[in-house]
């Protein structure tokens, strides 16, 4: 048993060997794909944490009717406290209303009227799971619908307009990830279609002398990891040297961490074995029968 | 039918067809354990597919094939690699492979078997010293002259000790001294290791003056039952 997984193991290194130009090739197509992914996901977690902070722009502020009591204001305000879409709240009372006048007019609006005729109002934060217009169209109807509600306000033209940009770089980047995968695995396939082939001759005599199907396929499925693990270190390299050259260029904005390095290395060594295997598989089961 | 306890193989009235049409038709013969027979014929005449035929490259539509007393026909697909192992092929192209040693062609069937690589250095080698070639053992084969690519060739299907080498035409690619000692050499090792051998060939000449039992093939048809 040891000598036949010696013998196998022999064996799809020779393989990788044997016919260097297109294995090279082939973890070249991997390493770039490898490279272009990492970039993209990279891109990705980036526009992620900026929109991150770009939805915490989803508020609701809700003025209460004149007409209502400071109590019953209040106790709207811990009724609204108490939906499972709200986050948090600020209830802001005639006080609070008329010194956040004199920091936008800088003016004391008694000064002005000679009373304050400010509502009290209230601000409100948007639960993560409902920060999207949809939902904040629902919550906003529902507000609408309390006795003691008077407006409901939020920036629904910017959010609107954001999530449309949103949405379509959720597309874009999909479509491009998609594609660079799947570009990825027929090269491999590709690759190793073509070693299958010139080992074709090899393949028919080894099955003569009695190899087993499973004998003949595995060197070519390692062979397929051997080009994966390899086009990771070619794409890690290829990153180390975009991460050192961002660190000189960009010293204030240093975005990759020892940590996420650590995980990008990581996740190209993985996909780089995922796309090695993906491929090399697909060839042997178009080419061995 | 004789009793076939002491035969290898039987051919049981066994054609088999392409699907051109062209093929075996009733083909009926045995061979012992230790036999050396032949199988004669002119190019194209059909002794390909009966030997193809044994090692399940070709599968029969009429008849039986017994080897060893076992029914061909009713061995499972991924029971052939098996099969296989038990039997030894010399074919008349070689069928070495080329980016490999002598030691590396000659020592496939055994790692195929699965067999410790000390065991496979001890058999290997003395295989080679039986076919003559043990100095070049580290060359590659495409610097070997045909005799000696054969010999090779030889030496790989014997060295997993079958009991059973199926030659096709070894000698067809060799001049007719280096074809003469290839069969000198599978008849003497036949002798020694007691393995039975059935080879195809379609020179005549090569193979009257042995006085040997053969097999006559025309168009896919017997035409002498052993003489």
């Amino acid at each position: 048993m040891i000598s036949k997984i010696k013998f196998i193991i022999a064996e799809s290194f020779r393989g990788f060997f044997y016919a260097w130009t297109p294995a090279l090739l082939s973890c070249i197509t991997i390493g770039i794909s490898l490279f272009v992914t990492t970039i993209s996901f990279f891109s990705y977690f980036l526009f992620i944490t900026y929109t991150d902070t770009v939805t915490r722009d989803y508020e609701l502020n809700v003025f209460f009717k004149e007409s209502t009591s400071l109590e019953s204001a209040e106790k709207s305000f811990n009724e609204i406290l108490l939906l499972s879409s709200i986050k948090d709240g600020e209830f802001i009372n005639k006080n609070k209303s008329a010194e956040k006048f004199k920091t936008y007019f800088s003016s004391n609006i008694e000064d002005l009227l000679g009373e304050n005729p400010l509502p009290y109002s209230a601000q409100f934060n948007i639960s993560q799971s409902n920060r999207n217009i949809d939902s904040l169209l629902i919550i906003s109807e529902n507000l609408k619908s309390m006795n003691s509600v008077d407006i409901v306000k939020y920036d629904k033209e910017i959010l609107i307009r954001f999530e449309n940009i949103i949405n379509k770089l959720m597309t874009a980047f999909s479509i491009i990830g998609i594609s660079i995968v799947i570009i990825s695995i027929i090269l491999v396939s590709n690759t190793t279609r073509l070693m299958i082939h010139s080992k074709k001759e090899s393949i028919n005599i080894l099955s003569l002398l009695g190899a087993t199907n499973l004998f003949i396929r595995v060197p070519f499925l390692i062979e397929g990891v051997v080009q994966g693990l390899f086009g990771a270190l070619m794409s890690i390299a290829s990153l180390y040297f975009l991460k050192i050259l961002m660190e000189y260029i960009f010293v204030p904005l240093i975005l990759v961490n020892d940590y996420n390095f650590q995980l990008i290395v990581l996740l190209n060594l993985i996909l780089g074995i995922i796309f090695g295997l993906i491929g090399s598989k697909r060839a042997i089961s178009k080419y061995l029968s | 039918m004789k009793n076939s306890s002491n035969k290898i193989i039987v051919f049981d009235n066994v054609s088999a067809t392409y699907k051109n049409g062209v093929g075996v038709f009733d083909i009926s013969f045995e061979l012992d354990k230790s036999e050396f027979v032949f199988l004669m014929g002119p190019t194209g005449s059909g002794k390909s597919t009966i030997l193809r035929s044994i090692y399940m490259d070709v599968f029969i539509n009429k008849g039986k094939i017994l080897y060893n007393g076992k029914n061909l026909s009713k061995i499972r697909k991924r029971q052939v690699p098996k099969l296989r192992r038990n039997i030894g092929m010399i074919f008349q192209d070689y069928k070495l492979l080329e980016d490999r040693t002598v030691y590396d062609n000659v020592a496939l069937p055994l790692q195929i078997a699965g067999m410790k690589s000390n065991n496979i250095k001890t058999k290997v080698f003395e295989m080679l010293e039986r076919v003559g070639i043990s100095d070049k053992y580290k060359i590659l084969p495409s610097k070997l002259s045909g005799g000696e690519r054969q010999r090779v060739s030889i030496a790989r299907a014997l060295v997993k000790s079958p009991d059973l080498i199926l030659a096709d035409e070894p000698t067809g690619n060799l001049d007719p001294i280096v074809a003469d000692e290839i069969i000198d050499l599978l008849e003497e090792l036949s002798n020694s290791i007691g393995t039975a051998i059935l080879m195809s060939t379609h020179n005549f000449p090569l193979i009257r003056p042995r006085q040997k039992r053969f097999i006559e093939i025309d168009q896919g048809k017997q035409i002498i039952h052993d003489i």
